[in-house]
């Protein structure tokens, strides 16, 4: 309790004033000088404190956002395998179904899969900004990526773990990386 | 009609007997004629084989018949399917009509539209026992009930309509005809002073990283402070009351703002809540509506006091700058706002008022003659 109003204080400490006058040039006998802001002022303390997502919303967000990816690309690649594998002579009803079948298996596995890795990766990096006293930086996406391909791959044994915590932390790190190039090129 | 097909078959069979009689008979007479008895063995032989044998059953019944049978039975089921096809139409029809009249006409229209029909249906017509003809008063029957169904169907429509439009009314309207309880005898010279929410005190934002946040307008608390002295304070906002109230307590904490409305308060029109400020239970001369959407979202244009859209600009100075004209106002107490409103013409009331006001100081100076503020 005593951090947010502490925050809350020396955030209202550094709202900065200026003096105005809506009289003018009004030589009028009641004219009066107002306080005016010079940045926009909250109206609500626990909004001005807040900068990014919660922990549930982050989960939700890359959970939701890994399982419709992973499903629209397994199901792109599926299809894929579907028509290649179609042979001669072979009607259209024969076809379409094998493409059906092919592509809905590949997305739901698919989407299953980057679901799952989107959860960990959520609940680790809402874990290590907890852990590391409220920085959500660079490092600790990277770190969040290393656990989460380490946890991924755990039950494959511990040399399979370490290559998934590597391709993890890298993948991150490009991330980061892909990040700050978008905000430098991209007018967001 | 069996019956007749037999009858008509066996007399043919009636004619050839009688034919074969007639033949038996000049043989015996030929017989009788020769002296052998040889030849009159031999013609009684020949007349028994000339008759059919006795045992040999009846022929079966004609196919004819049971064509006949299928032929009406298919012209029954015909029948029905079209009378089904004709029952479906109309009833199609029927529920067109009734959408179109609920589209295109009020109620009290539609009601005396049908007031002659339905009237006219009401009379029964006298049925003459001494006609001769059956078929034209079974019509008369026909045509008399089809009339009195309709009748009461357009009746069952209207009641139907009416109870509709009643639950409809009840989310549309103003919750009450006095949003405001009664003025105090000792505030009857007072102006009410009504204030809406978003983009006129407060701007919200929405974006994905930080949810919502709401900024109030700069100088905001200032205008409700210095105002709350000589007005009487309403806020009247088009959004939820959950969001209205908790808004005002944190907007508002000294207590200067005296009623909260919110979206039951307002009118649903086309689409758009508008203020109604004729139900606020308040003088219509000294009621001013300050709003960034003034004359778009309230009923009442005529004491709208228009202001800049408050979008989260750091140099925003609107809303101190409408408290000079404000002030003034409440000084000097004109007898109905509204022609000095419209005296504006919808500009920017602040700037305006400041430049009268320099213009007005200039010809005191000058002593050109004290002539009226406000130009009618």
């Amino acid at each position: 309790m005593a951090d947010p109003m502490n925050h809350s204080t020396g955030h209202q400490q550094q709202q900065k004033y200026r003096q105005y006058n809506p009289y003018q040039q009004v030589n009028l006998p009641y004219r009066k000088l107002y306080e005016l802001p010079t940045s926009p002022e909250f109206l609500f303390e626990e909004e001005a404190t807040k900068k990014r997502l919660t922990w549930g919303e982050n989960l939700t967000f890359f959970t939701g956002w890994g399982y419709c990816t992973g499903s629209v690309l397994g199901a792109f690649k599926g299809t894929i395998a579907g028509m290649r594998a179609a042979e001669r002579g072979e009607s259209l009803k024969i076809r379409t179904n094998r493409i059906l079948n092919s592509g809905g298996l590949v997305a739901r596995r698919g989407g299953n899969c980057l679901g799952s890795v989107g959860l960990m990766f959520a609940a680790m990096e809402s874990g290590v900004t907890y852990m590391r006293d409220g920085d959500d930086g660079s490092l600790t996406t990277v770190i969040a990526g290393l656990a989460t391909g380490v946890l991924y791959r755990a039950a494959s044994g511990p040399r399979s773990a370490v290559v998934a915590g590597a391709v993890g932390g890298v993948a991150a790190l490009a991330a980061v990386a892909g990040r700050r190039i978008v905000k430098r090129f991209v007018p967001i | 009609m069996a019956s007749i097909v037999l009858r008509s078959r066996l007399l043919p069979r009636l004619a050839k007997l009688r034919s074969r009689n007639l033949r038996c008979f000049s043989a015996e007479a030929s017989s009788t004629n020769s002296t052998s008895r040889y030849s009159g063995v031999t013609s009684t032989q020949s007349m028994f084989s000339d008759f059919p044998p006795p045992n040999q059953p009846p022929p079966p019944p004609p196919p004819q018949v049971e064509a006949a049978a299928a032929a009406a039975t298919g012209k029954e089921r015909k029948g029905l399917k079209y009378l089904g096809y004709a029952l479906l139409w109309a009833l199609t029809g029927a529920t067109a009509a009734t959408g179109y009249a609920s589209f295109a006409y009020t109620i009290d229209e539609v009601n005396e539209k049908t007031k002659a029909f339905r009237e006219s249906a009401t009379k029964t017509p006298v049925i003459k026992s001494s006609g001769i003809d059956v078929i034209d008063k079974y019509q008369t029957k026909l045509y008399s009930a089809a009339m009195t169904g309709s009748a009461r169907a357009i009746d069952k429509y209207l009641e139907l309509r009416e109870i509709v439009e009643e639950q409809v009314k009840g989310f549309t309207e103003p919750l009450s005809e006095k949003l405001l309880p009664d003025l105090h005898p000792a505030e009857q010279h007072v102006f009410t002073l009504v204030l809406d929410l978003n983009e006129t005190l407060l701007y919200t934002d929405w974006k994905r990283e930080r949810g919502w946040r709401t900024f109030k307008r700069p100088g905001v608390d200032a205008f409700l402070e210095h105002l709350g002295k000589f007005y009487e304070i309403v806020v009247y906002s088009d959004q939820m009351e959950m969001y209205v109230l908790p808004v005002c307590e944190k907007l508002d904490p000294n207590g200067y703002i005296r009623y909260k409305l919110a979206r039951g308060a307002t009118k649903y029109e086309n689409g758009k809540h508008y203020r109604d400020l004729s139900k606020l239970n308040r003088d219509p001369k000294k009621i001013l509506f300050v709003s960034a959407n003034a004359f778009e979202s309230t009923l009442q244009p005529e004491n709208s006091v228009p202001i800049k859209p408050y979008k989260l600009e750091a140099d925003d100075t609107a809303l101190v700058d409408l408290i000079p004209f404000l002030e003034y106002v409440a000084r000097n107490s004109p007898a109905d706002i509204r022609p000095v409103l419209a005296s504006f013409e919808r500009k920017d009331i602040a700037k305006e008022f400041i430049d009268r006001s320099i213009e007005y100081q200039k010809r005191k100076q000058g002593q050109l003659g004290q002539g009226r503020f406000w130009r009618r």
